[in-house]
């Protein structure tokens, strides 16, 4: 096919397409020339050979869709730079701030701001629950008693319009510290001997309790939290809407090509540490120790989070941390290999220099890294949480203490028939969001908190803890904590996108 | 005595403000545009009006200088309103009115490293050093005249940074029309069917934020300035 096409050219377009793709590989260069070849023929052409000049637009013009690819290959999203998407209830659409009139995101929000923020986190999960199966109607009753089976899902105004008693019914309510007893406002729930399901239920999160309402009070059988989505689930839903941000203008999900990348390239490997502590000799030489080891197979991603000083306090605190990241500096460029081939991104722990402990965190600032980043060009400081797109893949990064506040914040502590973590991962995942907490607990810079959201789900979720490691999948999202370097024997957690499998070392 | 003054401000003093003011008024015109800061004036770590007729000013400082002394008030208001007649600016008009042009920014028991003396630091008020050119401008000691450390002066102000910013994403809202506290999170509306209103407002906030930038920037506190710097970008709106 392409050598027909191929024969009116001149010899030196020939030449020139030859040079143009030759760094490509055999699967791109069939592919590419088909490309170029169409571009050609597209063009107005004044004779009937093919002239260097036409092929060289057409080059360019294929060129620039091939660096779309590249370009989409792997990216860091800051927090800051997430695209805001607002449930529209009456379209039942996620719409993009531009087409709502909601004014652009400020640090500082207004009054409103600070009730949107649960609203939002509540409209999320209820329009995640109103398209469960549990909820909605069969299309065909097939046997009678499929249909009883089924709960009615209700708000709690349609339940106080009742004179009479309402049964078997589930509401979507958030936990919230009563004020009076005996009292029944209306977003609390009056919490007494129950069962609970499996998760960490912490003041501010959203559960459904499932029970019958009669004369003002809503008697609760049983607590649950919201079933969780698969993000396939949500995608087939809402279409190829790019939620997670990032320079691809549809979800990468939908991406072949990168698909391709990601199933070739095996070697594609993501370190993650965190409490980094540069200050601490042991920590330099265990890093040194390591760097060595990956020095004939440099990884892709040196994932690096705080602290990033065992002592972050005291009027010395910068000057210090502009030393560690020296030392470190140093300690890299001593393996060419990986300074050459490895990237570097760091993100801030809560105790690291910046505007406070309120999320999202932004990056250290420029004036603390800016020697680093001129000895490892390769490196990124960015925002706590951040995100990264590697190929089709949607990673969430979180560097907090969170097991512990959530449980320390819990209404009821859980029951052992899980492990914590996994009562842990399962409240994260159904809740939506990284901090299902009150803002004393967790503050949270009001208009920012959708950069919090955890949905759809991503493919990989990791939250950097001073908790014991674990790796826990759920609903087809990996989560894993590589746990405190220096405090867990120096033991970290190595990612292979290729496959999603994760190695303990 | 007392009548000494007062002959002295309505004769002698009178006649030699008239002298300056004019001498002012000729050789430094100031800006034309009434926003806009004019160069003459210096910007100090407390500058936040925008200065701009020298004229103007120095009636205005000399007249509220003299006006402390309650004895001859009578002849100060005089000559302040012949003053500004001559520079063509109302006596009653806004921009007549004397405003203290330093803000204050007091930082709580600073401690000298050298003598240990403690005592309540104005960073915008307190004297500095006199830069020589080569020294950065610091604080000093009114014990032992030994320099403060500017860095621990540019930690606290960081930490102070972050406990305003802290209260203010924890603060309470309260109802415009019922005045009660908000107790709830998600409804919009209160009880009473007003609207919200903050108790910290934002305009307050930033006052605080650009009196540390002027702090920043005249005491070279890099760190302090690139944080001040990234709060003013995330929030487009209050940046005037």
């Amino acid at each position: 096919g392409s050598r027909e096409r191929l024969k009116s050219w001149r010899g030196e377009a020939i030449k020139y397409l030859t040079e143009a793709l030759r760094s490509l590989s055999e699967v791109e260069l069939e592919d590419v020339i088909e490309k170029v070849i169409d571009a050609v023929e597209k063009q107005p052409l004044s004779s009937n050979m093919i002239e260097l000049s036409t092929v060289e637009a057409a080059v360019q013009e294929c060129s620039q869709a091939l660096d779309e690819t590249i370009e989409n290959v792997f990216n860091i999203i800051g927090a800051f730079d997430i695209p805001r998407y607002v449930y529209n209830s009456e379209r039942k659409r996620f719409l993009p701030l531009s087409m709502t009139n909601l004014p652009a995101p400020n640090l500082f929000g207004s009054a409103r701001d600070k009730a949107e923020l649960f609203r939002e986190r509540y409209s999320i999960l209820q329009q995640r629950i109103h398209r469960h199966e549990l909820f909605t109607p069969a299309a065909v009753v097939v046997h009678p008693d499929d249909s009883r089976s089924k709960f009615q899902l209700k708000t709690i105004e349609t339940l106080l319009g009742n004179t009479s008693k309402v049964g078997e019914v589930i509401v979507l309510g958030m936990i919230t510290q009563l004020k009076e007893v005996g009292c029944c406002s209306l977003r609390n729930i009056w919490v007494s001997s129950h069962s609970f399901h499996s998760g960490l239920y912490t003041e501010s999160c959203f559960v459904l309790a499932e029970g019958w309402y009669e004369d003002e009070v809503f008697h609760v059988n049983a607590f649950g939290f919201p079933p969780t989505e698969p993000s396939a689930t949500t995608r087939a839903f809402y279409g190829n809407i790019n939620f997670f941000g990032g320079p691809s203008s549809a979800s990468v999900k939908a991406s072949a090509k990168l698909k391709q990348l990601e199933d070739e390239n095996e070697d594609a490997m993501f370190v993650f540490l965190s409490d980094v502590w540069l200050d601490q000799a042991e920590v330099l030489e265990k890093l040194h120790m390591m760097f060595s080891g990956y020095s004939s197979a440099p990884p892709t991603c040196f994932f690096f989070c705080g602290n990033f000083s065992s002592a972050p306090y005291g009027k010395n605190q910068i000057q210090s941390l502009k030393g560690s990241l020296k030392a470190l500096a140093d300690i890299i460029c001593e393996y060419p290999s990986i300074h050459k081939s490895s990237r570097f991104v760091f993100i801030p722990g809560p105790e690291d220099p910046g505007p406070g402990s309120i999320l999202p965190r932004p990056p250290l600032a420029e004036n603390i890294t800016e020697e680093f980043r001129q000895l490892v060009p390769f490196s990124v400081f960015t925002t706590n949480p951040c995100r990264i797109q590697y190929c089709t893949q949607e990673i969430i990064i979180f560097r907090e203490d969170l097991v512990n506040k959530m449980c320390r914040n819990c209404v009821r502590f859980p029951n052992s028939n899980m492990d914590i973590p996994n009562h842990f991962v399962k409240t994260i995942l159904s809740q939506g969001h990284l901090t299902p907490l009150p803002l004393y607990v967790s503050p949270v810079y009001w208009a920012y908190d959708y950069s919090l959201r955890v949905y759809p789900l991503p493919d990989m979720l990791v939250i950097a803890d001073k908790y014991d490691p674990f790796t826990v999948t759920n609903t087809d999202c990996l989560c894993i904590n590589p746990g405190s370097f220096p405090r867990s024997g120096f033991s970290f957690k190595v990612f292979y996108p290729s496959n999603k499998t994760v190695e303990d070392r | 005595m007392i009548t000494f003054s007062q002959d002295y401000v309505a004769n002698e003093l009178t006649q030699s403000f008239f002298t300056i003011t004019q001498k002012i008024k000729k050789k430094m015109a100031g800006s034309r545009n009434a926003t806009e800061p004019s160069d003459l004036f210096p910007v100090l770590p407390g500058s936040y009006l925008p200065l701009n007729n020298p004229a103007l000013e120095f009636i205005k400082y000399v007249c509220k200088v003299l006006s402390l002394d309650a004895n001859i008030t009578n002849q100060v208001n005089k000559l302040r309103r012949d003053l500004l007649r001559l520079i063509e600016v109302g006596e009653f008009s806004d921009e007549a009115q004397f405003r203290d042009p330093c803000r204050s920014y007091v930082l709580p028991e600073v401690i000298c490293r050298n003598c240990n003396f403690c005592r309540d630091l104005d960073l915008c008020k307190d004297p500095a050093l006199s830069q020589d050119g080569s020294v950065l401008p610091s604080w000093v000691c009114s014990n032992c005249e030994a320099q403060y450390d500017s860095d621990s002066i540019e930690m606290a102000l960081v930490e102070a940074l972050q406990k305003k910013l802290m209260a203010f994403m924890l603060q309470d809202l309260v109802c415009n029309k019922c005045r009660g506290v908000k107790d709830t999170h998600m409804p919009v509306y209160c009880s009473c069917a007003g609207e919200f209103a903050l108790t910290i407002s934002s305009q307050v906030f930033m006052e605080h934020i650009t009196i540390f930038q002027n702090i920043a920037r005249h005491y070279s506190m890099a760190y302090l300035l690139e944080t001040i710097e990234w709060l003013l970008r995330t929030n487009p709106q209050l940046q005037h």
